[in-house]
């Protein structure tokens, strides 16, 4: 069966596509420059290949999956340029874990997760726009080293040895990464006063 | 005497072990520190809950796009793509 938009030519991609592909960059990438550059490259790449799209696939999803390749390699190129994950994690550390648990007392948590959680409209509201604005805020507030990993598991839906090999790291580096990017996101949560 | 405090009050580790145990088996032993842990900690109990909701979100948040939320692409990177896939 043929696809709605398979019988758009090449030429007309980017006028029919630029705004959804944009629009999905700019969300995960924050930055309107990066995101511009990223779907330059898209469609670049996209024409270069377009003998081998077959029609299986829309146009549309076809142009998203180069695109989330594309997010994803901005991301590995962003954290090679920078600290190795090893050192980064070492140097954290110790703040990390003053901020959150109390070492004096085996590691308990220092101020108590104690707010009442999960009411019965948790799960309309945690898709609600307004608490999309404060994740995407929380979001935004995560350390940048901490991030790329983050979007390659929840975006691209990786597991974890894939992201591992990606970004060259150790599988315990990528749980003590994901675990200090989620206490992070969830005291921010806290301190926007979503109890969730 | 260190074992049981260990085991009652590192919430750190069990943190961690509850992370992980979201995309991966734990051995027997850790998971049952876990689960002892959890089982008298409520602090643990309520990030084990948590962060279950945020992945919940978290999915969501990177594969839907809202359609009024759509941010247009501007007409001056339509035609800068259009020129450069015109010079290829």
């Amino acid at each position: 069966m043929k696809n709605n938009d398979s019988g758009l030519a090449p030429e007309q991609w980017v006028d029919a596509f630029a705004d959804f592909l944009f629009s999905f960059a700019i969300t995960r990438v924050n930055s309107r420059e990066d995101a511009e550059d990223i779907v330059q490259d898209t469609f670049l790449a996209a024409f270069k290949n377009a003998g081998t799209f077959e029609e299986r696939s829309s146009v549309k999803t076809w142009l998203t999956s180069i695109l989330k390749n594309k997010i994803i390699d901005y991301y590995r190129k962003k954290s090679q340029n920078s600290k190795s994950y090893e050192d980064y994690l070492d140097e954290t550390e110790a703040s990390f874990e003053n901020a959150f648990f109390n070492q004096n007392h085996f590691g308990r948590w220092k101020n108590d997760i104690d707010k009442n959680y999960l009411s019965e409209s948790t799960d309309d509201y945690i898709l609600s726009k307004e608490f999309y604005k404060i994740m995407e805020l929380c979001l935004q507030k995560l350390p940048s080293k901490l991030k790329p990993v983050f979007v390659a598991k929840y975006m691209l839906d990786e597991d974890a040895e894939k992201i591992c090999k990606e970004f060259n790291i150790t599988s315990s580096n990528y749980w003590v990464l994901l675990f200090r990017a989620k206490t992070l996101l969830r005291s921010c949560l806290e301190k926007n006063e979503i109890t969730l | 005497m260190k074992f049981i405090n260990n085991l009652l009050h590192n919430c750190e580790d069990t943190s961690l072990n509850i992370i992980k145990s979201e995309e991966t088996s734990l051995p027997v032993s850790v998971w049952l520190k876990m689960k002892f842990h959890i089982a008298f900690c409520k602090c643990c109990r309520n990030f084990n809950k948590q962060t279950k909701a945020i992945d919940k979100v978290l999915q969501h948040h990177f594969h839907e796009n809202f359609p009024d939320q759509e941010t247009k692409a501007s007409d001056a990177l339509k035609k800068r793509i259009k020129e450069n896939l015109q010079k290829m």
